[in-house]
This record gives structure tokens, C-alpha cells and sequence, in this order.
């Protein structure tokens, strides 16, 4: 089935509560949707609408309360942390807001990390974060740590660490969130040129209306409830 | 082991170590580390050390005793063992200069005596070595000739204070000293004479252990096996109090060095969430993150302990060097111990205190980045915390020899930190209930301890026992030193005289009335045997154990009076009443009636000359031997015993400028024998000054430790507070402001641990002293 070889995640019923005190909120409210293989989605939406959460449950960082996500085929509920935790290792890119960087690495030791963890050997992956970090321009500040970076520059640390282990999808949170408006354009214009080249698949969380143009699809989060934009 | 798992591990922990991460982990761990390893090796060696110089006090490490010529299978065991031995006769002969004569007590000697202490040369062929006070008795010098039996004999050397001095210093006649092979051509030995023949050994403990379970199912009844801790001395409870005080020290050094790591590990491991939390969305496997975070823990554990036990060496090396004059004594090599309890508490610390962390990691949700919290809590079951301390308190009771100081030590540690932990509930509670009637800076500094409760309780229960333990070293040892300076006052007799005649004890007496020479009492004295208890043979109605007592193979020195000595007191039983009068009644010493299990109201028979006296224990009394005061292991009721020959004797204190009068008292009283005992009082204040001297710069080697422990852990308890402080300095809070909410929170935090320090250590040394130090 053609239809079902272009999808790579699908959400069906999508329910997230939580306990707080005695009452249950609810977060998300029978949510559903498609992305399609090299697709780029923004989920829009105001704060505490739900966005972050809708991400961590796509990502296999979180449980639903209740519906399913499937993840290339696999049905994600059904897998355990440690399942969920290698199909991160090997098909997942994150980016995060608040850039989410080890202060204790420089920029390449950062970007070496999810290859690392994978136990790629020690050359193969510091040539292969060398060469991302050269592709988002921070070629010349491979042994800085991201104190003397600035935002824009940690950001692009932070992308070059998400691509370096040739992710099929990447999910963003608020990429531009900390950033000025010129620096977030500009993060966008390197995020969606290498999204071009590798033809990775972008779930991107904002509330930042220019960042979800360049998307091909929109969808917003109101109250937990998922609509097309 | 995974290598590639120990090479990512690697590589993280020497990036986070790049980054200072774990510099305030390592230099606790270190400080600990050093701390403990040069607090063991220095104590091991200079208890060591010390327990050589006592073991001059018996000529070696052990000695078996005898009345009969021992089996050569002895000497090849214990040369086998490669023990050094020497052989040593002691019996009574005459000796005679001129037409002097005198009773002497002969030890021959074999050529390699003596095995410790500073005398390194040998007595020679034909010579002899005497007491000083046997030259005036003979009207000899040095060099002179002297008639030993059938041969003669050159007087070389006088006998100094160095040779088995309080073993040999009791004896009445005055000591000889002469070699073995001259004993033949003095024909003095012929088959039947009274010997009591001695097998000194000298070695490590391992081949004295293997000697001592080869020799013991041999002994008869009237072999002995003699060891330091089973001599009566003064001195012997001198060096277990000593012991028990460096324990004290260690098993205080340990508590710091936990308390160090335990404030400075949770630090880092709260630090490092946020990078396991990452490690999880870039998809690490949680027993890899145990794994990475075990190898590192390791290579710390290792590193640390290798680099703390080099450091531990050096610095009680410097510690010897610099108190090489107090001591002046040679101490023993470093041993190996130190080594593994520097490795074992490197790893104990780090292990024990990060497990519970360690075990939260796989816990920590990648959510942790957003939520920044922790979405499980692991909770250790109490399995694991009672295994833990189990394990801890068996490591400890092993290691420190199965002592009930470390039980005790124990004890009080946890009591202390649930009372502590306790306290900082009610601190809390008390600060929230005041907080609404407070304001500004006293307001902030407040609620900056409520806001962190599991931070504050943990540094108030973390700092509490650190200050708790140093408090408590000072107090023990302040009363140790104190209470040893008291056991010998300046006044302690220093003479015993022996040997009075009834008839010449009036005229005694005014002679030190006279001379005002204070003596603590004279006693009479008569020398029976015990034979019999309740009517069956003595041998045969005590425990299989008790048999080889000395007490039972000689003659006691018996005694009777109405009122005991100030020294001695009643343990059990009644003493004794006017009513009593005529009864036959008995008290014995507490210690050989616990060896022989005897109780109130058991019959004792005694030999005495050619009679024998029965009477039953009306009280048992412990006695204080090393008072140097005359001291009777029976004392009988007045009337009992009277009817023997009796002598009297007595102590009395010379001051140096005094001993004139001693010629005096020898030319009025010819009859009496007097013991100068003011070299075994000298070389006995000497060592416990030398000892208490340790113990304060052992005490301030831990107070420095302690401090800079202290130091460390609250640099490692900063985090909360900086980051709190940085945010009230950004949202424009003056440096004054912060200085004194600062101020507000220390003060209220110091006053609390101050406070329970005190208080702590107060009662856990009163507890200790009683207990433990027995003071």
C-alpha cells in the first residue's frame, strides 16, 4: 500500500491526562494525525496548550493515557522504554528550546554524543560532527564550549546534533524560542536547508507564525484538541 | 565488561572531570582518604611502636614459662616458625665478694638476649651484669671480681632500667645477669634446683599466633604462656585505652569522610540529571547509564584511593619526622593494612553513598529537560538499606578487631542521626510557623532554609555529626590523659620495703614519722598456696581454662586487715563487721575470682608452711595493681591467719634528693629489703606521657582533617543557595541585603548544630568514657 509506506507516524485517539491533586487534567483531547515520510509539520498553538506534550508522546519519550501512535508501522504503546529508547537512538533527532546543550563538552563533544552513545568509534564520529558542525557555519568553533556561545551559535550546535546521527525524523521544540527574531530566521534557514538535503521528515512545535510557514502542513493545538490550520 | 561501554565511560568522566565536575567529590574523597590511611598508618605504627616498647617489659613478644627444662621441640618450632628466641634461667643463688655474701636472683642468659631494645651488645663469657643496688650490698665497684658458686665472674655493666624491668623489678633478691653456657662452671643448677625457665620470642604476629596454637595444647600445669596483655600492668591498660582511642579516631575519620562524600556526591549526581535526562532522548539504555555511571564510580574509587593512600604515607611519614624527638623511640615499618583500608573505604564511601543515586538514574525520565523534576523516584526497598548496614557495621567491626567500641560507635552514630534528623523536622516546623510574623532579610534567609527541607535536614544531620565527632575525641581524650596523670600522682611510691619483722615495726614507724615520710599503710604479709576450693583439690575443681593461672602455681602473698586499702573496693558480698569477728572469712581480688569462677561463700583451703587455713569468700574487691601501693590478691579476716610468721611491708614516695635516707633505713633495719621502684615509675610516666602526646597531635591531625571536611561539604552544599542569592542579586537585592539574609540562615542554621553538637558529644562521651574507656 502506497499510502502506507509514505506514512512514518499516525496518531489515533490520543489521550493524555494527568493527576494533579485529586483531579485528572487533561492535556490532550482524542488527538489525531498523519505525517507523511519527508513531511514537515508545525504544531501550533498557545502555552499550555498541549504542544510540548503532543511532541514528547510522538517521540516515545511519554505514554498516552490512552489511543495509539505508530511509529513507521511499529505500534509505539506496545513497545517498552528500552524498545522506544533504541528507535531514539537510531531514528530520532531532537531539538530543543532551551538548546539543551552539556556544558561540560565543547560544541563537538556535543554533537559527537548521540553518536557516542551508539558506540560509533571515536574517529568516525568526530569526523562526521565536524562535518555537521561545519554545515550549520560553526566549523571554527569546534573546541568551544556553549558558554561562549551565543544563542544563535548553541542553536546550531544544537542542529548539527540532531542531524549527526542521520535521524529519519526530527523533532523541534520551540527552536526559536530563545532566540531574536534575525537569529531565528536564520536558524530556520539552516534547520530547513539541511531538512532539504537529507530529506528528514520535521515535527516542529511553535508558536512562531514565520517559522510554521516554511512548513508543509500546520496544525494547531486549542485545549488538547488537534486542528488542521 | 563491556569494553566499549568502560571507553564511552571513560571519555565522559574525563570530560566532566576537564570541566571541574567532580573536583569537590574527588578532593572529599581524597581529603577522607588520606585522612584515614595517615591517621592508620601513623597509629598502627606508633601502636606498634609502643607495644614494642612493652614488650621490653617481658624481654619479648611472648615468653613460655616453666618449672622444667622445656623440650628442644620448642626451639625448633619456633625456628621453624622463624621466630627469634632466646633461652633465659631465672633462679635464687648466693653470691659472694670478699667475706660478703648475699642472695641473688640469677638470670642466665643465652647469647642473642636480649631480643628488643636499645641494648644491642651482648653480656660476654665471665661476666656479669648486676642491679645497681647489689654493689653496696657487696661493697663492690664496677670491674670488680665476684664469686658466682664455683666460678667468678667480672662485674662489666650495671642492669638498666631497659631490661625486662617490671617483670624482673618485683623481685626481692637483687638480679644477676650472667650467660648461659658460664651456668655449668658455676655448678649452682644440679638436677632438682628451682628454676623457672623462660623461652623469649620475638616475631610477627601471624608466626606468634602459629606458635602460640602449636604450643598451648602442650602446657602443663606449670607452663605458662606470658604476652603483654595478659601482665597486670598499669601499662597494659594504658595501651588499650590508647588502642581504643585511635579506633575512636578512625572510626571518627570514617564518619567525617562520609559525611564529606555523602554531601558532596549528592551534589554532583543531582547536577548530572539533566545529562542522563538527555542521554535518554538521544536513546541511551537505562542499565548502560548504571553501567557508565558504575565504571566511573570505580575509576574514582581507584584513582582517588591510589593517589589518598601515597598521600595517607607521606603525610604520617612527615608526622614521624616531626615528632621524632617526643617520641624518641624507634617506630616499626608501615604496615600493609592501611593500604586495604585505604581501597576499602574509597570504595565504600563512594559506593554506599551514590548507590542510592545511582539507582534513581535509570529513573530519570527524558522528560526531566522540560519538566525539569523527577517523574520516578526510585525508593531503595529497606532490604537494601538494612543489607547496607549490615554490611557496614560487620566491615567496621571487622576491620577494627571485632571491638565493642565500634559496635558502640555504631549505635550512637545512628541514634545521633535519627535525633538529628528529628530535630531538623522541628526546626523547620518551628521556622514555618514563625515565617508569617517575620520580615525582610530574616524573612528571606528563613524561608530559604524551608524552601530546601530535604537539603537543610541533610546538612544539619551532615555538619551535626562532623562537629559531634571532633567534640567527642577532645572530650575522651582530655579524660584519658587526665585520668592517666591522676593514676600516677607525683607521690606514687616509688620504694617498696619488704621483709619487716613484727618487732621492728614500731621503730619503722617513727623512722618515716620522723623523716616525714608519708607511707599509704603497712601490711602484714604471709605466703600460703591455694590447694583446695569447697574440699576438692584446687586443679581439679577449677575450669579446664583456668588451670594454668599463675595464682595457682606459686605462693600468694595473704593477708589480713579490718579496712582495705583506699584502693581497693568491694564489687560483691559484704564487708566485713565487728560481729564477723573469729569467723573464718576471706575476700579475694575480683579478676582471680572471675578466672576461677569462684563466688561468695566458697571455701578456699590454703597451705601455709605445714598447716592448712579454710575460709569462705565473704567479698570480692577489685584492686588497682598499678598503684603501686602493696596490693593482695586474699586478704583475710583479722584472727584467721594471725598465728603465722608474718612480715610486714610497705610502699613509700622518695623525692630524688631523699634517697640518703634509704642507707639509713638499710643500716637501722638490716632485715629489710627495699626495691627501688623509681625507674619502673619513670619508664612507665615517661611512655604515658610520650602516649598522651600522641594522642593530642592525633587529635589535632583530625581536628585539621575535620575542619577542612567541613569546609569541603559546605562548598558542596552551596548550589541551592548561590543560585537563589544570584537570582535575588539579578532582581536587584543588594550585596547587603544578601549578605545578611546570608547571615540570618547561618546563624539560625550554626546555632542548631552547635547547639546538638555539643550535646551530642557530651552525652556520647559520658557514655563512652563509662563503657567503653572504663573511666
Amino acid at each position: 500500500m502506497a499510502t502506507a509506506i509514505s506514512e512514518f507516524l499516525r496518531v489515533e485517539h490520543l489521550n493524555k491526562k494527568v493527576q494533579s491533586g485529586d483531579s485528572h487534567i487533561t492535556i490532550l483531547q482524542d488527538v489525531n494525525l498523519t505525517v507523511k515520510t519527508g513531511e514537515s509539520v508545525a504544531i501550533l498553538g498557545a502555552s499550555g496548550s498541549g504542544k510540548t506534550t503532543l511532541l514528547t508522546l510522538l517521540a516515545g519519550l511519554d505514554l498516552p493515557t490512552s489511543g495509539d501512535i505508530y511509529f513507521q508501522q511499529q505500534h509505539l504503546n506496545t513497545l517498552n522504554e528500552e524498545q522506544r529508547a533504541l528507535i531514539r537512538g537510531q531514528s530520532i533527532g531532537f531539538i530543543f528550546q532551551s538548546f539543551n546543550l552539556l556544558s561540560t563538552l565543547t560544541a563537538l563533544e556535543n554533537v559527537m554524543l548521540p553518536l557516542e552513545i551508539q558506540y560509533v568509534p571515536n574517529t568516525i564520529a568526530k569526523k562526521e560532527a565536524s562535518q555537521w558542525l561545519n554545515r550549520v557555519g560553526l566549523g571554527e568553533r569546534l573546541y568551544h564550549y556553549p558558554a561562549v556561545l551565543s544563542g544563535g551559535e548553541q542553536q546550531r550546535v544544537a542542529i548539527a546534533r540532531a542531524f549527526v546521527n542521520k535521524p529519519k525524523i526530527i523533532f523541534a521544540d520551540e527552536m526559536t524560542g530563545n532566540l531574536d527574531t534575525h537569529t531565528g530566521d536564520r536558524i530556520i534557514d539552516v534547520l530547513f536547508s539541511l531538512n532539504e538535503i537529507e530529506h528528514t521528515t520535521l515535527v516542529l512545535v511553535t508558536h512562531d507564525a514565520s517559522l510554521a510557514s516554511r512548513c508543509t502542513r500546520r496544525v494547531s493545538l486549542s485545549e488538547g484538541v488537534l486542528h488542521e490550520a | 565488561m563491556k569494553p566499549k561501554i568502560f571507553i564511552l565511560a571513560m571519555k565522559l568522566l574525563w570530560r566532566e572531570w576537564r570541566a571541574a565536575q567532580w573536583y569537590v567529590v574527588f578532593f572529599a574523597l581524597l581529603l577522607a582518604i588520606t585522612a584515614v590511611t595517615a591517621l592508620h598508618f601513623y597509629t598502627d605504627r606508633l601502636f606498634r611502636g609502643v607495644t614494642q616498647q612493652s614488650t621490653k617489659i617481658l624481654g619479648g613478644d611472648l615468653v613460655v614459662t616453666s618449672s622444667t627444662p622445656f623440650s628442644l621441640a620448642w626451639k625448633h618450632e619456633a625456628n621453624r616458625l622463624k621466630l627469634r628466641a632466646a633461652e633465659v634461667w631465672v633462679y635464687p643463688s648466693v653470691v659472694s665478694a670478699g667475706n660478703r655474701l648475699q642472695l641473688t636472683n640469677i638470670q642466665a642468659v643465652s647469647a642473642n638476649y636480649p631480643l628488643i631494645g636499645e641494648i644491642t651488645s651482648s653480656i660476654t663469657p665471665h661476666t656479669a651484669w648486676v642491679e645497681p643496688r647489689l654493689l653496696p650490698l657487696l661493697a663492690l665497684n664496677l670491674n670488680d671480681m665476684m664469686t658466682i658458686g664455683a666460678a667468678n665472674f667480672r662485674i662489666t655493666n650495671v642492669l638498666s632500667s631497659d631490661l625486662e624491668i617490671l617483670n624482673m623489678g618485683w623481685a626481692i633478691a637483687p638480679k644477676i645477669l650472667i650467660r648461659l653456657d658460664d651456668v655449668p662452671a658455676t655448678r649452682t643448677v644440679i638436677p632438682g634446683s628451682r628454676i623457672e625457665y623462660r623461652l623469649l620470642l620475638v616475631g610477627s604476629e601471624t608466626q606468634l599466633q602459629q606458635f602460640r596454637t602449636w604450643i598451648l595444647p602442650q602446657l602443663n600445669s606449670s607452663q605458662r604462656l606470658l604476652t603483654i596483655s595478659n601482665q597486670q600492668t598499669m601499662f597494659w591498660d594504658v595501651l588499650q585505652r590508647t588502642q581504643s582511642y585511635i579506633q575512636l579516631v578512625l572510626l571518627v575519620g570514617l564518619t567525617m569522610s562520609g559525611v564529606a562524600i555523602a554531601m558532596s556526591i549528592r551534589q554532583y549526581m543531582r547536577r548530572h540529571y539533566a545529562h542522563v535526562a538527555l542521554w535518554r532522548c538521544l536513546g541511551i539504555k537505562k542499565n548502560h547509564i548504571i553501567q557508565i555511571v558504575i565504571y566511573q564510580l570505580i575509576v574514582i574509587a581507584f584513582v582517588t584511593g591510589v593517589i589518598g593512600i601515597i598521600l595517607g604515607y607521606f603525610t604520617q611519614a612527615l608526622f614521624v619526622h616531626l615528632f621524632e624527638d617526643v617520641f624518641r623511640f624507634p617506630l616499626p615499618e608501615a604496615d600493609t593494612g592501611p593500604i586495604i583500608l585505604g581501597f576499602a573505604t574509597s570504595c565504600m564511601l563512594v559506593f554506599l553513598f551514590a548507590y542510592p543515586l545511582i539507582s534513581e538514574l535509570p529513573y530519570i525520565s527524558p522528560l526531566y529537560i522540560w519538566r525539569n523534576q523527577l517523574a520516578v523516584r526510585s525508593n531503595p526497598s529497606r532490604i537494601y538499606w538494612m543489607t547496607i548496614l549490615i554490611a557496614l557495621i560487620a566491615f567496621l567491626y571487622w576491620f577494627m578487631n571485632f571491638s565493642l567500641l565500634t559496635l558502640f560507635f555504631i549505635d550512637v552514630l545512628l541514634l545521633s542521626i535519627g535525633f538529628l534528623y528529628l530535630l531538623s523536622v522541628l526546626m523547620l516546623s518551628f521556622i514555618r510557623l514563625i515565617l508569617q510574623q517575620t520580615e525582610g532579610t530574616i524573612r528571606r534567609g528563613l524561608s530559604q532554609l524551608v524552601n530546601y527541607p530535604e537539603s537543610v535536614s541533610i546538612q544539619i544531620v551532615g555538619f551535626t555529626l562532623v562537629l559531634m565527632v571532633i567534640f567527642l575525641l577532645k572530650l575522651v581524650r582530655t579524660d584519658l590523659i587526665e585520668n592517666w596523670q591522676q593514676s600516677l600522682p607525683s607521690r606514687t611510691p616509688n620504694y617498696f620495703a619488704f621483709n619487716i619483722a613484727p618487732t621492728d615495726l614500731p621503730k619503722l614507724q617513727q623512722f618515716f614519722h620522723q623523716q616525714q615520710i608519708n607511707i599509704a599503710g603497712i601490711y602484714p604479709m604471709v605466703r600460703g598456696r591455694l590447694i583446695a576450693l569447697n574440699g576438692k583439690p584446687i586443679m581439679t575443681a577449677v575450669p579446664m581454662s583456668s588451670r594454668s593461672n599463675n595464682a595457682l602455681h606459686r605462693d600468694l602473698n595473704l593477708s589480713w586487715m579490718w579496712q582495705f586499702p583506699a584502693d581497693n573496693k568491694i564489687v560483691s558480698g559484704q564487708a566485713w563487721m565487728k560481729q564477723d569477728q573469729g569467723k573464718p572469712l576471706l575476700s579475694i581480688e575480683d579478676r582471680l575470682a572471675q578466672n576461677l569462677q569462684l563466688k561468695i561463700g566458697d571455701e578456699l583451703t590454703f597451705r601455709i608452711g605445714s598447716e592448712t587455713v579454710s575460709a569462705k569468700i565473704a567479698n570480692i574487691r577489685s584492686v588497682e595493681w598499678s598503684s603501686f601501693h602493696p596490693n593482695f590478691y586474699v586478704i583475710f579476716l583479722p584472727g584467721v591467719i594471725n598465728h603465722f610468721f608474718t612480715t610486714y611491708i610497705t610502699s613509700f614516695h622518695l623525692q630524688p634528693n631523699q634517697t640518703m635516707l634509704l642507707n639509713q633505713l638499710v643500716q637501722q633495719f638490716p632485715n629489710i629489703t627495699v626495691i627501688d621502684l623509681a625507674n619502673v615509675l619513670n619508664q612507665l610516666l615517661s611512655l604515658i606521657n610520650k602516649i598522651a602526646q600522641a594522642l593530642q597531635y592525633i587529635f589535632l591531625f583530625s581536628l585539621g582533617t575535620g575542619i577542612l571536611i567541613f569546609i569541603t561539604s559546605l562548598q558542596a552544599t552551596m548550589d541551592e543557595r548561590r543560585q537563589t542569592y544570584h537570582l535575588l542579586h539579578v532582581l536587584g537585592a543588594s550585596q547587603k541585603y544578601i549578605y545578611k539574609s546570608l547571615m540570618v540562615e547561618f546563624i539560625c542554621f550554626g546555632l542548631v548544630i552547635l547547639w546538638a553538637s555539643l550535646a551530642l558529644a557530651w552525652t556520647n562521651a559520658w557514655l563512652l568514657k563509662r563503657l567503653i574507656f572504663g573511666l
